[in-house]
């Protein structure tokens, strides 16, 4: 049986109700707790309850957080070195961790930058099946529940303004689009129902980014005209700044309304199609909750059912959610795994940073320990005592705190510009990190969990200490007990900072690997420049023609060895429904377009048949060249050369009958560290595509001082021809390395911190350990110890801390990397190189963290250190 | 202004008057639990008992440590004659609604 009540409990009591109230409280409870026989739960609850004290206007001792406060920051400033450091140290901790937290509230909480976001709620089935236009037309007419819904969809395209051609994210959208999420133009208006009817021009309402950067904010915009692909727009309306569209991560830079859309025509005309897939978002009516509004769609989709059974069947029925974050399933599960390892990256960090201001404010303890005995021989109390030490670290904590926004507000610049510059085609380019109220509160939150964390450290050594002994004039300070705990912390941060810094060095040897790659096709002496035709400004006809010309100019420019076109590039490819019998249902295939001699011009092998000839035309029968994984998979063991696929998706399209003539290697098509994926590719002088081409060149010297002659080919064109990129294939393959590059580089910056942080916390506790040994060292050298016997003295403790932290690090290692399997490419987790590498690296730090301390200590004169303190 | 007791700070005096002089924490929250089998926390009693001296109700002052207590004072209260002269007005003002009330009849009927 207990026979004290939980000291904790009791502290916390004395600390809500201060002096001798507390005091008679606390001698009730232990009255009565030992009559009761115990019962932790019992006095924690009644503790709680003395909050009704505290609370009370009639209490009669206030805690004075005031004297508190001015005392702990008098102390702070007597000391400010180690203050700073602690504060340094947690700003390092708590800004990344507040960089990462605003990456998941963008993911999760966010709401759209629109009045009343917390009534704008997202439409769809979980990501399940899109909603189709249809659906948004029969549905969006009589909902109750809400004051309107509005059609979207994303997409990617490009923009001409004047001569400057760029690429943008644009929505497509139904005209009520504003009037839905209440959003105003800074300039014009934004679309009306008669912008959709049938002879309406095209508009566009441009982003404020645009406005800024192509026009320079020119106040007369309005009615100027932009292109989007093949079409112009007349510019009636101007968003407002900070408004991006609500398809996150996206960046949403041109509104146009769905239907003036030329790619959707031929969808919207056919009376029995769906329409193109769209997102729907609506407005609560006022008064109206989600669930009541979820709960009509439910009966709104029942109907859609029965009107089109066997489109809906098997689609997940609607559901109403609030609009948070990231709304399209896809994009949160390709953003989760890294956001996840980042966050626990960054708690590390954090971990080490607060260990670090623990083993500084035990120092401080330490040397502080006759002002607390002399402090309670005049009779502050314990719990005075701990409330002025929490005082401290919550200064500490907060000071960091806000140099940790402060940083964490950099960070956020730095990472959403390098974000969007690196990662430019993945939804990683949209991600905007910001500092919100929820950011600050966690961000205060975490700085007082660590505040009331490494307060612990200097209170779980007891602030009971013998005052006799305490006020002695030469007492021995911080030995034992103490110096464990600063021991038992160092090693936990050599092991948490070398988990980081193995786990760095996998991400790194699994970019290496992957960049080592061979993508199956080459990539020296090879560039190429995008190319497109659009309608109505080419026909098939004169692009073909187009294309035939500029190859023939290109192969007769100097330096040039060879030319071909091509549809897709590394990460960029079309698809096709296939199969290998009409009736079967077809399956997805990746596709290109290619000229004849690609496969010659980019050395990919064509392993069996022929190759694409001049004679097959669009009048000849079709043919078609697979690869080896497609070929495997539709005919395996037998001859794929002379099968018949079946090219289309067979819903009321009739499917074409392709002969295969050869099978070609397999290279990579999407990117290095893919899998086998079955790809086929056709003619393009026998298949009309879409004009969207790469123009090849492979050239004799350096590719990229051909760059300007290949743009000025490209523009004999003709003003029509759109040109887009244009880049080398080594630069493309180097692009195409972008996520496994930036995964290994973010864990390399924060091993680093990691690794600054800890060597802070090293060298701390090795130079207080040889400060504390004064005396012995002084004694050893009087009895005959060499300067080297010193210095290995020092070192000794040194690295026997830093190799316990090693085995301790290397196990936990082996587990945590573990789940980093899907990040490493061709490399085990248990990587013996990377695993001893980062060992070696922290021997080597450890050394040399010691070298200042043990040469300090080689150099004390045991005349000076023998005489008393 | 004469203010009115409320219920728990009316039981909270009455057992102070019960216990005479030995009257503090834990035997009044024994006497209310024992006479009312009302469960009563800390916290709420000390917060009533704080009021009540707030607004003249009763005195209290410190004395008595002992072992038992861990070595704290114990934190006796005694009613002023302002408590006593509200507890009268209260306990008056009830018999007056009570009178002539009958609950058990009232409530078969």
């Amino acid at each position: 049986m207990p026979d004290h009540p939980p000291r904790v409990a009791e502290r916390l009591l004395r600390w809500i109700v201060p002096g001798r109230d507390g005091d008679a409280i606390a001698g009730d409870l232990r009255e009565t707790y030992e009559q009761r026989g115990g019962g932790s739960i019992w006095y924690w609850m009644q503790v709680m309850t003395c909050t009704q004290v505290w609370l009370s206007p009639y209490r009669r001792t206030v805690p004075d957080f005031r004297r508190d406060l001015h005392y702990a920051l008098r102390v702070i400033r007597r000391n400010p070195g180690y203050a700073v450091t602690a504060m340094l140290c947690l700003a390092l901790g708590i800004g990344v961790n507040a960089t990462v937290f605003s990456l998941f509230d963008g993911m999760y909480f966010r709401m759209l930058p629109v009045p009343h976001p917390d009534r704008v709620v997202a439409i769809d089935r979980n990501g399940a099946m899109p909603v189709f236009w249809r659906d948004y037309v029969s549905l969006h007419g009589d909902l109750d529940a809400f004051s309107g819904v509005t059609a979207s969809q994303a997409r990617g395209t490009f923009m001409d303004v004047e001569r400057t051609n760029f690429g943008i994210v644009a929505e497509t959208v139904s005209t009520n689009y504003a009037e839905v999420l209440q959003v105003r133009p800074i300039l014009g208006r934004w679309f009306s129902p008669a912008d959709e009817s049938a002879g309406a021009e095209p508009s566009v309402v441009i982003s404020w980014r645009i406005w800024e950067r192509y026009f320079r904010r020119d106040p007369n915009v309005l009615d100027q005209y932009v292109r989007i692909e093949t079409q112009s727009y007349r510019i009636i309306g101007v968003a407002p700044d900070g408004f991006r569209g609500i398809s996150p991560p996206a960046l949403i830079d041109a509104w146009l309304p769905l239907v003036t859309f030329p790619i959707f025509r031929p969808q919207l005309r056919d009376p029995r199609g769906s329409g193109p897939p769209v997102n729907l978002t609506g407005r609560l009516a006022p008064g109206e909750t989600a669930e009541r509004a979820g709960a009509e769609i439910a009966v709104a989709d029942a109907h859609l059912r029965q009107a089109y059974p066997s489109v809906t069947r098997f689609a997940a029925p609607l559901n109403v959610r609030i609009f948070r974050g990231i709304t399209s399933p896809e994009s949160r599960q390709s953003m989760l795994p890294i956001s996840v390892l980042l966050l626990a990256v960054v708690v590390i960090v954090l971990l080490i940073a607060c260990v670090n201001v623990a083993n500084l404010l035990l120092s401080r303890a330490a040397v502080r320990q006759r002002e607390m005995a002399l402090r309670r021989a005049l009779g502050a109390s314990r719990g005075r005592l701990i409330r002025q030490g929490l005082a401290e670290s919550v200064i500490l904590a907060l000071g960091g705190a806000m140099l940790g926004i402060l940083l964490g507000h950099w960070t956020d610049h730095t990472l959403s510009a390098w974000l969007a510059t690196s990662a430019p085609q993945s939804g990683w380019s949209g991600v905007s990190l910001e500092m919100n109220w929820r950011v600050a509160a966690f961000t205060a939150a975490v700085a007082l969990i660590c505040a009331v964390l490494f307060s612990l450290a200097p209170a779980l050594e007891g602030s009971s200490t013998d005052l006799l002994t305490a006020l002695k004039i030469d007492a021995p300070s911080g030995r034992g007990g103490r110096s464990r705990q600063r021991d038992f912390y160092v090693i936990s941060q050599v092991a948490l900072s070398l988990v980081l810094l193995i786990a760095a060095s996998l991400l790194l040897r699994a970019l290496q690997r992957t960049a080592q790659i061979n993508p199956g096709f080459a990539t020296d002496h090879r560039m190429y420049v995008r190319l497109f035709t659009p309608e109505p400004d080419f026909t098939p006809d004169s692009s073909t023609r187009l294309f035939t010309g500029l190859l023939e100019a290109a192969r007769a420019l100097p330096g040039v060895r060879d030319a071909t076109l091509s549809f897709a590039v590394l990460g960029f490819m079309d698809g096709e429904c296939v199969s290998a019998d009409r009736n079967v249902p077809a399956v997805h295939a990746s596709i290109n377009v290619v000229e004849p001699n690609y496969f010659e011009v980019m050395h990919v092998p064509v392993l069996r048949g022929r190759n694409f000839a001049s004679y097959d035309r669009p009048s000849s029968p079709r043919v078609v060249m697979i690869n080896e994984t497609l070929a495997s998979r539709w005919w395996p063991g037998q001859e794929a050369v002379g099968k018949v696929l079946w090219l289309g998706c067979g819903d009321g399209i009739p499917r074409v009958a392709s002969t295969v003539i050869g099978v070609v290697k397999d290279s990579k098509y999407g990117a290095l560290d893919e899998g086998a994926r079955p790809f086929f590719y056709v003619s393009r002088l026998q298949v009309w595509w879409n004009g969207f081409f790469a123009l090849i060149l492979h050239t004799t010297g350096d590719p990229s001082g051909l760059a300007v002659s290949l743009l000025k080919l490209a523009r004999t064109g003709g003003p029509n021809l759109r040109i887009y990129e244009l880049s080398t294939f080594d630069e493309l393959v180097e692009r195409s390395l972008w996520r496994v590059r930036w995964q290994a580089s973010l864990l390399g910056g924060f091993g680093l911190l990691a690794i600054v942080l800890s060597v802070i916390g090293l060298y701390g506790v090795v130079a207080y350990a040889v400060a504390q040994r004064t005396r012995e060292i002084g004694v050893r050298v009087a009895v005959g110890a060499q300067s080297i016997d010193i210095q290995w003295l020092v070192l000794a403790h040194a690295l026997r801390l830093t190799t316990t932290g090693i085995v301790v690090g290397l196990l936990l290692s082996a587990i945590a990397t573990r789940s980093l399997r899907s990040f490493l490419y061709g490399v085990s987790p248990v990587d013996p190189i990377a695993f001893s590498g980062a060992a070696l690296v922290w021997i080597v730090i450890s050394m040399l963290a010691s070298y200042i301390p043990a040469q300090r200590a080689a150099r004390v004169d045991p005349a000076i250190s023998l005489r008393y303190e | 202004m004469l203010e009115y007791l409320g219920e728990f700070e009316q039981i909270v005096l009455l057992a102070i008057v019960r216990l005479g002089q030995s009257a503090y924490g834990v035997p009044i929250r024994h006497e209310i639990e024992k006479r009312t089998g009302r469960h009563v926390s800390v916290g709420a009693l000390y917060s009533t008992l704080d009021r009540l001296e707030g607004k003249g109700y009763v005195h209290s002052w410190f004395a008595d440590a002992t072992p038992l207590r861990g070595g704290r004072s114990k934190r006796y209260f005694r009613l002023l004659p302002q408590g006593f002269g509200a507890l009268a007005r209260s306990k008056s003002m009830l018999d007056r609604m009570w009178h002539g009330v009958n609950v058990k009849r009232e409530f078969h009927a």
